[in-house]
């Protein structure tokens, strides 16, 4: 797998996955995105697939675990650009994506960012 | 099931066989097919012919005067 | 005696004629059977090839295009008719592949109503092959068109087997995974109690009685404000 960056975008971290990603590069993925999120205080987190071939049902739960971290650290996070047959194979297994948000795109990830953010000021 | 009949009697061969094959698309997989010939080599080209197109010849009975008659499962 | 001789000669002569006659005789004999024999086995390949155009046409004519007729065989004739089968079977099959595209096609209307909201009304009975298409086409059109709204109706399904009901509740999971916000509308009374006895759980799907309600749903989240601009009856 090709190195890691994170770009940072309005105290959002936003990191583009492709390639193939073993087992071990995807738990490298994760410890290595939770101490970036410490690092900045990241408020939102976004995953953009849209150039993953293939997610098997690791990587899912991967991602969906990084989820809840991320939650518990109070950054919200949204899984972009999933492919229709990935999505109809994740599902179709059985996973369940409670918790994460799923947005078509870069930009409507940052939307749901946004309005997440305005929601919990509002409650404020 | 019932047995189809198949006359080719007074033709030479290779037509008695041309006929059985002119059966094929009527006949479904298992049907029997009845045919009486009297040319020389009838029982040699049909079992030819059946081993050919896997089929299996059922038996075969010479009635006299050159005339012969074969049962063939398809 | 020169008589004697006479006679002894053209008797020898005569017998020397019959060896003759005899040699050619058996020489036309032998030309005569391989000729017979090569008759024997040209008709017997026309026999066995006409036989195995019938089987290969027999099938196609069941509606199974994957066999071919042979091709590459000596007879000319046989050769010919096998491409001839061939290219049939061909402009066949691609005739019920189109077809049966265009079936698909009509029976999956994915309908833009408006911006990033998407209709998908669905007619007639599913079973599980027509819902696994309905799931992909659906989630292709979210990914091409960028939807954020998308509104399954099935009041013209009147009613669904298990797996089916599974199905949908698998397609309104994809459906958020992809990044769109899934409706569900017009389920029937037989639906509904099917969905629920069969202990398919729809979650963070609303679901609303008919389609017109979908779309005001939609509306609102979208912040669209449908006006009316004149009374029934002024």
């Amino acid at each position: 797998m090709a190195e890691l960056s994170f770009l940072t975008f309005r105290g959002n971290i936003i990191v583009a996955l492709h390639g193939e990603m073993t087992d071990s590069s995807v738990r490298n993925f994760q410890s290595h995105l939770l101490e970036e999120i410490e690092r900045i205080h990241a408020r939102g987190l976004i995953i953009d697939i849209s150039a993953l071939e293939f997610v098997d049902s690791y990587m899912a739960r991967v991602f969906v675990e990084t989820a809840k971290m991320a939650q518990l650290m109070d950054t919200r996070t949204v899984l972009v650009g999933m492919k229709p047959e990935i999505a109809i194979t994740l599902i179709q297994m059985g996973l369940s994506f409670e918790g994460v948000f799923s947005a078509v795109n870069l930009d409507r990830g940052l939307e749901i960012l946004e309005k997440e953010r305005a929601r919990k000021r509002g409650r404020r | 099931m019932a047995v189809k009949q198949l006359d080719a009697l007074g033709i030479k061969c290779p037509q008695p066989v041309l006929k059985i094959a002119a059966m094929l698309p009527d006949m479904k997989a298992g049907e029997i097919l009845e045919v009486v010939a009297d040319c020389p080599t009838f029982e040699k080209d049909v079992r030819n012919w059946c081993q050919r197109l896997k089929k299996t010849p059922l038996w075969f009975r010479d009635e006299g005067g050159g005339k012969v008659r074969c049962q063939i499962q398809f | 005696m020169s008589d004697k001789t006479n006679e002894k000669n053209k008797l020898e002569t005569l017998e020397k004629r019959v060896q003759e006659l005899e040699k050619e005789n058996a020489g036309l004999k032998a030309t005569l059977e391989q000729e017979a024999q090569e008759h024997e086995k040209v008709s017997m390949d026309l026999a066995i090839g006409l036989s195995e155009a019938f089987v290969v046409l027999q099938k196609i004519s069941q509606g199974d295009f994957s066999v071919r007729a042979s091709e590459d065989v000596e007879n000319e004739l046989l050769a010919r008719l096998g491409v001839v089968i061939n290219r049939t079977n061909d402009a066949l099959s691609a005739a019920k592949a189109q077809t049966q595209n265009m079936i698909k096609e009509l029976a999956t209307p994915v309908i833009r109503v408006w911006d990033e909201v998407l209709v998908l009304p669905l007619i007639g009975t599913l079973d599980s092959q027509r819902a696994q298409h309905v799931m992909e086409t659906l989630l292709e059109r979210i990914t091409k068109d960028g939807a954020r709204i998308v509104i399954l109706d099935i009041t013209g399904v009147p009613y669904v087997d298990s797996l089916v009901a599974a199905n949908i509740a698998q397609t309104m999971e994809a459906v958020k995974l992809v990044g769109a916000e899934g409706m569900l509308t017009g389920i029937r009374a037989q639906v509904a109690q099917t969905l629920v006895k069969m202990g398919v759980k729809i979650t963070g799907v609303e679901t609303k009685s008919n389609l017109a309600e979908g779309l005001k749903e939609a509306f609102r989240r979208l912040g669209v404000k449908a006006i009316q601009e004149k009374q029934p009856g002024d």
